[in-house]
């Protein structure tokens, strides 16, 4: 693999290269970790409040990928295998920073809500902040539901959540979506 | 779809991230070190391995230093009386009674080295299983 050129890397297809990454290749890795960075940081920033944390995970997301490789079984089930080890490495960071999942308040408001001049406004505010807004659980259900097109049993099934919190946790999400991104009637 | 749906669905595809390259070199860093640690862990995983073979084989020599030639010396005795026991009928032997006892006494002598050669082995199992996993 040392000899291949810069050339054929970019313009490998993403199975060659996670085949090639499987057999330790770590400038194929590299090339991997260019293609799919967008996406994985952008996944995780819904996730977290702070970019530099999602970032942090991100960058421990790929180093975990790596250790796990051999165990992907078919290149094309890339995407689902890492989003799932994406979102355990979100879940591990926020269980040490206690943060808890499974309960649901029902009287949860939206965060800073009446503080922001945006809200006191009434004004549309874009979808990162909007989900910022999120407790940590709704922006995970929400994420992973609307930005990843997940279905509920799904989702159950990467975070270990149990369906009616999932499902409780996705439809109050949304609605305090609705409530900060619609334009203001 | 609703309206609401449709904005959703589009405000989501529109976040990606571009590539940072800052980023990516992290990650080979990280990558990197995941490497390094592994060789590490292998490195160890064979010298325990080796030390635990060496340790048992010493452990092996010398119990039959200390005590085969009475393995060895009870095997005959036994045997002989066996055979005796066969051809002449219900007669203990003394000799073997005799023998029985030195390789108690040996036993003794060589428990440490037995200890020692089961202590090498469980150790080197386990450093074994530890860099396994």
């Amino acid at each position: 693999m040392a000899s291949r050129g810069l050339l054929n890397l970019a313009q490998a297809t993403e199975a060659a290269l996670i085949i090639a990454a499987q057999a330790k290749d770590q400038a194929a890795f590299g090339e991997l970790v260019k293609r799919r960075q967008g996406w994985a940081r952008s996944l995780l920033r819904r996730m977290c409040q702070s970019h530099a944390e999602a970032d942090d995970l991100a960058q421990e997301a790929f180093v975990k990928a790596w250790e796990r490789l051999r165990d992907l079984e078919t290149p094309a089930a890339f995407p689902g295998w890492f989003r799932r080890i994406a979102v355990t490495t979100f879940l591990m960071a926020k269980r040490r920073q206690k943060a808890v999942f499974e309960e649901i308040d029902d009287a949860s408001p939206i965060a800073s809500e009446d503080s922001t001049p945006e809200a006191a406004a009434g004004a549309k505010i874009d979808l990162e902040k909007a989900l910022a807004r999120l407790s940590d659980a709704e922006r995970l259900c929400v994420t992973l539901n609307h930005g990843e097109g997940l279905s509920h049993a799904e989702i159950v099934e990467i975070t270990g959540l149990p369906l009616g919190t999932v499902k409780s946790h996705v439809l109050r999400g949304t609605e305090k979506l609705r409530r900060l991104l619609e334009p203001a009637t | 779809m609703s309206n609401f749906d449709a904005l959703l669905k589009s405000s989501f595809a529109e976040i990606e991230e571009p590539a940072d390259a800052g980023f990516s070199v992290n990650v080979s860093h990280g990558v990197a070190r995941v490497e390094r640690a592994a060789k590490v862990r292998n490195a160890a995983q064979i010298a325990g391995v080796l030390a635990a073979a060496a340790a048992t084989a010493w452990g092996l020599y010398a119990v039959a230093g200390a005590f085969g030639q009475d393995l060895l010396a009870v095997a005959g005795a036994e045997f002989a009386r066996l055979q005796n026991a066969i051809s002449s009928g219900p007669s203990m032997s003394a000799a073997a009674e005799t023998a029985g006892e030195g390789l108690m006494q040996s036993l003794g002598l060589g428990l440490t080295h037995i200890l020692l050669a089961t202590g090498a082995l469980v150790g080197g199992a386990v450093a074994y299983r530890a860099a396994q996993d």
